[in-house]
């Protein structure tokens, strides 16, 4: 009777050990389905760098502007600013979008991306058309280069870390450019342009050779 | 002392091939039907009757789209695929972490 339950009781052990194999197996199949798939996604460095460029341009021709007291001119150009971002970035998120659709990979974290970029820029234009910003938070470099912030911070916790880190010098550029306030526009500019661009290059180089290793 | 209770399966995702289309789709990514056949290394027949098993099951969407003047497919995972998909991780786990 006792050697009946012994001979049970190892079947069990064995049955039990069998599917812990089979489970474990499942487990580490799905593990390498998992890392074949998500992949990084392309970093779109041609948009940061051309918002880099811009802001770093840009800022200081406000600045120019407004010690030579040229107010007409300087709404313009804060317009023209906008309109050439937005196109040049509308231009790069479509031709994205269609590379990825051809690739057969549709990523939900740049969508989660797209949607942050467009709900704070619309917040950004917003604010510029009613002129809201003026008295509220000292102009249009800190209220754009407080979106753009914003949008690094945010890809960065999303995304790659490099961003995150971007996001912080802007912070910490608002708040040099906020006590002295006399060269604000070509601190603001100069931070956030290096912010955008050199997380850029960053997070490329690192896609490009995971891509290499991935091949 | 009482055994304890087998965990119950979901036998239609145990299959592996439909264990690794649902896998590949956990992360929420829309994914082509030739990308798929790639990465899992599947005949285009047995992809597209895994597929559609686990369509009718309400585990995954398929979506026909134009790209390019082509036409392709594209499979997304559904809530009740992701519910799914993390009960059996679960499941698998406390089995393989079970004395």
């Amino acid at each position: 009777m006792e050697n009946e339950d012994l001979l049970e009781d190892s079947k069990a052990n064995q049955e039990s050990f069998g599917g812990q194999k089979i489970a474990a197996d499942d487990l580490k199949f799905m593990r390498s389905v998992i890392e074949k798939t998500c992949r990084k996604i392309d970093p779109g460095w041609p948009i940061l760098i051309t918002w880099g460029l811009i802001l770093m341009i840009g800022f200081p021709v406000l600045y120019f502007l407004k010690i030579r007291q040229l107010d007409n001119w300087l709404w313009r150009v804060q317009w023209l600013l906008v309109v050439i971002g937005f196109s040049i970035s509308i231009y790069f998120v479509t031709k994205a979008i269609k590379r990825e659709r051809k690739a057969g990979l549709i990523s939900k974290l740049s969508k989660q991306i797209y949607w942050i970029f467009i709900i704070l820029s619309a917040n950004g234009i917003i604010w510029t058309c009613l002129d809201l910003f003026r008295d509220h938070i000292g102009g249009f470099g800190f209220l754009w280069t407080a979106i753009c912030g914003i949008e690094l911070s945010m890809i960065g916790i999303l995304y790659s870390r490099e961003w995150l880190y971007g996001g912080i010098a802007i912070f910490a550029g608002i708040i040099a450019a906020y006590f002295t306030a006399q060269y604000a526009y070509v601190i603001l500019g100069i931070v956030t342009g290096l912010a955008c661009i050199v997380p850029a290059i960053i997070a490329q180089r690192n896609y490009s050779k995971q891509e290499q290793e991935n091949a | 002392m009482p055994k304890p209770e087998k965990p119950k399966f979901d036998e239609l995702i145990l299959s592996k091939t439909r264990l690794g289309i649902i896998s590949a789709l956990i992360g929420g990514d829309k994914l082509e039907f030739t990308f798929l056949r790639n990465t899992l290394d599947l005949s285009d027949g047995n992809l597209s009757v895994q597929i559609r098993k686990l369509e009718e099951a309400g585990y995954i969407k398929v979506e026909k789209v134009f790209v390019d003047r082509k036409p392709k497919t594209f499979c997304k995972i559904t809530s009740k695929g992701q519910k799914t998909i993390r009960d059996l991780i679960r499941k698998l786990e406390d089995l393989v972490n079970s004395d």
